[in-house]
């Protein structure tokens, strides 16, 4: 049989081929899917008697989620279909043309890293999507959005970091327009355990009235949660380098009664406090201006 | 009156022609004949399985129903059947024979059997027929003229009881202007000796010969008739030539008959089909072997100096070739339907011993095909590998196998099977059940060895398998995953046969499979099976 082996080997490779692969369903699982890096709130309905912070809080979320969505949203071509490609620990998904942008091609690499401080079956990948421009000879790929995610050995738990390169492609020529103002924004979450944490950097282009943003948002077994949502823009309209921050402050029980708390200056000065039952109606409210006070903060289920 | 036996034990050839030429043949119009014609490769415990017996009762077939004016619809073949199943055959011809009969139609029976004799016995595989329970059967045959050819070891017992001779020829005596009544009895060997086959002229010498000169060569008196008395006399004398040197002994053909009237029995008529090969006078002298497309001689043209000779071929293309001291001489022709084709030796090249044509040692007529379904079962050796990526599996399967094709011996199977298996994978402490399937198509040559007279039949070797392993998973989210490949492996069963051309069959393999998705890793899988054949 001795002599025969190399050609049964070669038979054996020969046709063999397919994505039958565990290690594929290890990198599909690692990504976040969407709703694991939204924001949820306890109650899901709006009334025209709700807190009027609840509303705004309610706004913010779905801002909120809204870029989530469109994070991952990225990356979820990777979880409906195999690599097209595999070396070692890595895979790569593509190239695909761009349907929206013709001439442009997007390709997704994920890379399993190695990592003495993340012992198996846990693991570390770091991703990119990446954008080519075709019409261009010899160009090549560059970064979109990159990411990393340390796996705590379960699906879609564990510790990462996502970055949105709107800025740097729209230098490389790429019209990102379904981007608006935004030029970066940064996302880093931690689902392992509870409290699950979700924070959300946002720099958008010089000339915007919104230089940047941010939120951070804390989720916890039973329900409760916060979200901090600041923003930063110019204090005196037309005026730049006299910025101010914005912070708004909203928190809630699993039940769905919350308060809300809106500052200037990272907290400095107090605008506003809402404070609403699980009805979402406003059990309080309080004004800076006095306009519309309503009950005592003794009501509120945050103090 | 019927003289029975006169011999010419061990006289010259050239008395018993002279005396053949004698006689008047006739063929005669309104006369209906009936073959029963048998062949049996296997002989039970105790012997092994023949070459050519099935072969040769397919020749003796064609020579009788293309030559010898037996139709078609009264010619009954039985390759490799029981002894139950030749004597309901036999019953069925003996009824249409007594219809014939009661119709005024004159009737000739003519019963052939090439296989293994033991012990007084015919072998047709498991079971057997007495030579004495058959004799009796054609002694009270209501045709006219009863006619038993045993080509079998020891077959001799047959004619041994009366009137037997081991003669080059003999003859039948003309005392009188009755039509001819009675039995013949024709042996390939005497009741001590073994019939041998020989794997160069594909066939057992006494049926080769018998057959070669039916088609003309044995025809002495050049009447384009070759009688009974022609028949045996030059198989007879082809015969103990042939086997003079083998290791197994001179084997010498013997006859009985008990015969009324004044005519020997012509056995084929050569003027009813004009296809063939006429050698002329002018062709040099010797033996000319026609080579069919298989390999094998299919007739012999025994030609002297000065003499020409003629011979019937069924319409086809074959090779010439004519053996001299130091080279052969070949050349290829083709027998076209209506066509009496001239050997022109002008046609014939000389080419070394080395390109000689006859193959030997295969025979078409050996090829078997059998079918089998059954079920399946395989698994990967490694626990890993059965766990989480292709896990064990139960399949249905069907397998053709084609025995002796390439080689006698050996077995080529072409099998297809199907199966599926639910099963999960645990990634990242998430569980993920799935629907595995696979489909696999594969290739085995194995080597068979019969025991107990083909009753059982271990068998072993080689097979090349394609896979296409599949799984879906109950989460639609992620994709479906497949993977083919070619594996190699082994391959080792055993078949039993139960009834008829039933068998039931158990089979391993065992087969190395290289995965190569993520990484390159060598993987092995055995596979359990188990289910019913039919050979046909």
């Amino acid at each position: 049989m001795k002599p025969f082996a190399p050609l049964l080997l070669a038979a054996s490779a020969i046709g063999a081929c397919g994505n039958y692969s565990n290690e594929d369903l290890d990198f599909q699982l690692a990504l976040p899917e969407q709703g694991d890096l939204e924001a949820k709130l306890p109650q899901a309905l709006t009334t025209d008697a709700s807190s009027e912070y609840y509303k705004l809080t309610r706004q913010v979320v779905a801002t909120f989620n809204g870029w989530a969505t469109a994070l991952v949203g990225l990356v979820d071509r990777v979880r409906s279909t195999s690599p097209t490609s595999r070396n070692g620990a890595e895979r790569v998904w593509g190239p695909f043309a761009d349907d929206k942008h013709p001439g442009w091609q997007i390709q997704v690499v994920m890379v399993r890293v190695p990592d003495p401080n993340v012992p198996a079956p846990a693991f570390k990948i770091s991703y990119s999507v990446q954008l080519r421009d075709t019409t261009q000879s010899g160009s090549a790929f560059f970064e979109f959005m990159t990411g990393q995610y340390a796996s705590s050995g379960s699906a879609q738990r564990g510790e990462g970091q996502m970055q949105l390169l709107v800025q740097a492609a729209r230098d490389a020529g790429y019209p990102a327009d379904d981007f608006g103002e935004l030029a970066k924004l940064d996302l880093d979450y931690h689902t392992l355990n509870y409290p699950i944490t979700v924070t959300m950097n946002i720099t958008n282009v010089p000339t915007a009235k919104t230089q940047k943003a941010s939120y951070q948002y804390a989720e916890n077994a039973d329900g409760s949660g916060t979200l901090v949502f600041t923003l930063t823009a110019d204090a005196v309209p037309g005026a730049p380098g006299t910025t101010a921050d914005v912070t708004f402050t909203s928190r809630w029980l699993g039940s769905g009664a919350g308060r809300a708390d809106a500052d200037l200056s990272s907290g400095n000065v107090a605008v506003g406090t809402d404070c609403w039952g699980t009805d979402t109606v406003a059990d309080y409210v309080w004004r800076w201006d006095g306009q519309g006070d309503l009950g005592s903060a003794d009501v509120c289920v945050f103090q | 009156m019927t003289h029975v036996g006169r011999h010419l034990a061990r006289a010259g050839p050239q008395i018993g022609l002279f005396l053949a030429l004698l006689l008047t043949p006739a063929l005669a119009s309104a006369e209906r004949r009936f073959a029963l014609v048998a062949g049996n490769d296997a002989g039970g415990p105790d012997t092994r399985p023949l070459l050519f017996a099935s072969q040769d009762a397919r020749r003796l077939h064609a020579v009788l129903t293309q030559l010898g004016g037996v139709a078609p619809a009264d010619a009954d073949l039985l390759v490799n059947r029981r002894a139950d199943e030749l004597l309901r055959s036999l019953a069925s011809l003996e009824s249409r024979i007594a219809d014939a009969q009661r119709r005024g139609e004159r009737t000739v029976l003519i019963v052939y059997y090439s296989g293994h004799a033991k012990d007084g016995d015919l072998r047709l595989g498991e079971s057997r027929l007495g030579f004495s329970t058959l004799k009796a059967r054609l002694a009270a045959a209501p045709a006219d003229i009863r006619v038993g050819i045993f080509d079998s070891c020891h077959s001799g017992i047959v004619t041994r009881s009366k009137g037997a001779r081991r003669a080059p020829a003999f003859e039948i005596e003309a005392t009188g202007s009755q039509e001819t009544r009675g039995l013949v009895l024709l042996s390939s060997a005497s009741a001590d000796e073994e019939a041998q086959e020989s794997d160069e002229i594909g066939g057992s010498y006494f049926s080769q010969y018998l057959v070669s000169g039916l088609r003309g060569d044995a025809d002495r008196s050049r009447d384009r008739r070759v009688t009974l008395s022609e028949a045996y006399a030059y198989a007879y004398a082809r015969t103990v030539a042939d086997t003079a040197e083998s290791a197994a002994g001179t084997q010498h053909p013997t006859f009985s008959f008990d015969l009324k009237g004044n005519a020997d029995l012509v056995l084929t008529d050569l003027t009813s089909r004009r296809e063939g090969l006429y050698v002329p006078a002018s062709a040099p002298a010797g033996t000319y072997y026609l080579i069919d497309a298989s390999g094998f001689i299919a007739a012999e043209v025994v030609k002297p100096a000065d003499a020409d000779r003629q011979i019937a071929l069924p319409p086809g293309r074959y090779r010439v070739r004519r053996r001299l001291a130091d080279r052969l001489r070949i050349g290829e022709i083709r027998v076209t339907e209506g066509q009496l084709l001239t050997l022109d030796e002008s046609r014939l090249r000389d080419a070394p011993f080395s390109d000689d044509p006859v193959k030997g040692g295969r025979r078409d007529s050996d090829v078997r095909l059998s079918l089998s379904l059954g079920a399946t079962v395989q698994a990967f050796f490694d626990a890993p590998t059965r766990d989480g990526l292709f896990p064990p599996t139960g399949l249905v399967s069907a397998e053709l196998q084609v025995h002796n094709f390439f080689r006698r011996g050996w077995l080529w199977a072409l099998d297809l099977a199907g199966g599926s298996a639910s099963s999960q994978v645990t990634r990242l402490d998430t569980p993920l059940p799935f629907r595995f399937s696979e489909f696999t198509a594969g290739m085995s040559l194995a080597t068979e060895w019969p025991l107990w007279g083909n009753r059982l039949v271990p068998y072993a070797g080689l097979r090349l398998a394609y896979l296409l392993l599949s799984r879906k998973f109950e989460d639609r989210t992620i994709p479906d995953q497949f993977f083919s490949t070619f594996s190699p492996g082994l391959v080792a069963g055993i078949r039993y046969r139960l009834w008829g051309g039933f068998a039931a069959l158990a089979r391993a393999r065992a087969h190395y499979l290289l995965y190569n998705v993520d990484e390159n890793r060598s993987l092995g899988y055995w596979e359990l099976s188990a289910g019913v054949s039919y050979d046909f």
